[in-house]
């Protein structure tokens, strides 16, 4: 047998959705309940009287002269990651929405003759734009630049060195990407010779990888890679490398296998076996979905609105004595909360306090 | 675009630091917020300055809010709930002497000016909230005037749904009291430590 409280709660709850308060109770065995019902309905009519329908005009534009300087001082209290996060907010959602786990796993493996190499770029975006760290940074795009010459790799063994010289230019802005990222980092005290370590040694990939395909590829690619292999001649005579503030000192022990692997090893997989960068970034996108707000689970909000503006009031109304709206017209009887499970079961799963499922009072 | 999906953009793009959106926020809750702060407060200017306060904190800490649990207006509720309290304790009395106040004003200004017995029990009713325990008002005014959930409530008071439809039927119950035994200066005695 229901408790009162839950029968009382169902007859409340049917009049909030615009049902009559004895009907609301009629079919319950616990009759005592219907007055309490009956007041309830009395009491809905008397607190929902006169709720204004809009901000005094005065009073709007006074707080949001006041929310201006509140945003405009925002952007200097918020650390990095957040602006970040933020300012891309549409092209995360788009990558993180679309790619299904699977859809995500196969493009990782896509190469540039695949349909899902498009999203494979953007999943490589989203990485390095969630890494927060200049550091964190230039180890994804060194990642990236290996994959590329995983693709070059691949794509020659396929027999389609028409893709290797768009690969190339993307190796190239990576790495030039991932350098001057280190520098950066240096420039803050960070110790980068980690990840200069492993820039160096893709540099040194590259190099060994344009040796094993020169003479497999058109002409024109060729002459793209005689131009990449003087530019490496170049940079090998200069003592700090190609950005003049790689740490020179920095070993390669820390290439992960993956990168270290001879230029002839084939496709490694679309070297996503232990790159530093995949990890990080594959790591960071769930903290970076986490950090966007969740999609809604079911906010019972639709009644708010409804019910709080009611639209017969073309202005809010002067207050009473009282200090109540004196508005006495309430033209939303039929509004009624959307009070519904999924927000129910949010909140309270396992009965447990509802500060425990991530809604806390927030306190001055 | 649903309603709920319609906040959502909105909260995003206020979490943006989008000011029309925030703009839009208000407009939309600014009715109820209202409603609900004046009930407690009982003057319309203090009202006014607390409203703009609970938004205002909202922006502030927007940044924070994601959709786990009973949503934005929960949230800001919550808010306007703590910026309530705030004010009590900067009065430097109680609710409770502030309501009574109110209270023996109304009833005797509604001695000399009832008009229509309709209205007069509208008020009663009203006045009869008053009396009851915070966390009741809170169930009352949150449930019957902002059309909340027993979850978005629960939410708000920290409380369980249990606790929540506990303390409404005591609420109820108690009004009830005061409405059955109401003279006409409108004291009547009720149970105020039923707090669950």
């Amino acid at each position: 047998m229901a408790d009162i409280t839950d029968i009382l709660d169902s007859g409340l709850d049917e009049v909030l959705r615009g049902g009559a308060a004895g009907a609301a109770v009629a079919s319950e065995p616990a009759v005592e309940v219907a007055p309490l019902v009956e007041l309830g309905s009395a009491l809905r009519g008397a607190l929902r009287t006169g709720i204004p329908a809009h901000p005094p005009a005065a009073v709007r534009e006074s707080l949001l002269a006041r929310a201006q300087a509140i945003v405009k001082d925002a952007p200097a209290r918020r650390s990095r990651s957040v602006r970040r996060l933020v300012l891309r907010p549409a092209a995360l959602a788009a990558v993180l929405l679309t790619a299904s786990a699977g859809t995500a796993l196969a493009a990782n493996a896509a190469g540039p003759d695949s349909v899902l190499y498009p999203l494979k770029q953007e999943l490589e975006n989203a990485r390095s734009l969630i890494a927060v760290q200049p550091l964190d940074r230039a180890a994804v795009k060194a990642g990236d630049a290996g994959k590329r010459l995983d693709e070059i790799q691949a794509m020659v063994n396929k027999g389609e060195p028409r893709f290797v010289g768009g690969l190339l230019a993307a190796y190239d802005s990576d790495m030039a990407q991932a350098r001057q990222l280190v520098s950066q980092a240096a420039a803050g005290g960070a110790n980068t010779s980690a990840v200069a370590g492993m820039i160096e040694a893709t540099r040194a990939r590259h190099d060994a990888l344009l040796a094993q395909i020169a003479g497999k590829v058109p002409a024109d690619v060729q002459s793209i890679i005689s131009h990449e292999e003087h530019q490496g001649q170049m940079n090998d005579g200069s003592p700090a490398g190609r950005d003049g503030q790689m740490d020179s000192g920095a070993s390669t022990g820390g290439m992960s296998p993956g990168n270290s692997a001879p230029a002839g090893g084939g496709v490694s997989g679309a070297g996503d076996g232990g790159m530093p960068g995949d990890g990080i970034g594959s790591g960071q996108i769930h903290g970076g979905s986490a950090a966007e707000p969740q999609e809604p689970a079911e906010p019972a909000e639709g009644g708010m609105k409804s019910g709080g503006q009611s639209g017969s009031h073309p202005a809010a109304p002067a207050p009473s004595h009282s200090g109540q709206p004196t508005d006495s017209g309430d033209s939303d009887s039929h509004s009624h909360h959307t009070d519904s499970m999924s927000d129910q079961q949010n909140m309270n799963s396992g009965g447990s306090s509802p500060s425990a499922s991530g809604m806390s009072a927030p306190r001055r | 675009m649903t309603e709920k999906r319609e906040l959502a953009r909105l909260v995003k793009q206020v979490q943006n630091g989008d000011l029309e959106a925030f703009g839009q926020l208000y407009d939309r809750f600014y009715g109820p917020v209202f409603a609900y702060v004046l009930h407690q407060v009982g003057s319309a200017a203090d009202a006014e300055d607390i409203v703009s306060g609970v938004f205002l904190d909202a922006l502030q800490k927007i940044g924070g809010f994601t959709w786990r649990g009973a949503g934005f207006g929960a949230w800001l509720f919550s808010i306007a709930r703590n910026d309530v309290m705030d004010y009590f304790r900067r009065q430097g009395r109680s609710r409770e002497a502030t309501i009574t106040e109110q209270h023996m004003e109304l009833a005797s200004a509604e001695r000399v000016d009832r008009i229509a017995e309709a209205a007069w029990d509208e008020r009663r009713l009203r006045e009869a909230v008053w009396q009851l325990s915070e966390e009741q008002q809170q169930v009352v005014l949150l449930k019957l005037m902002v059309n909340f959930s027993n979850g978005q409530i629960a939410a708000v008071l920290s409380k369980s749904e249990g606790a929540v439809k506990a303390l409404q039927h005591r609420a109820l119950e108690n009004l009830r009291k005061i409405m059955e035994s109401g003279t006409e200066d409108g004291t009547a005695l009720i149970d105020r430590e039923s707090a669950i």
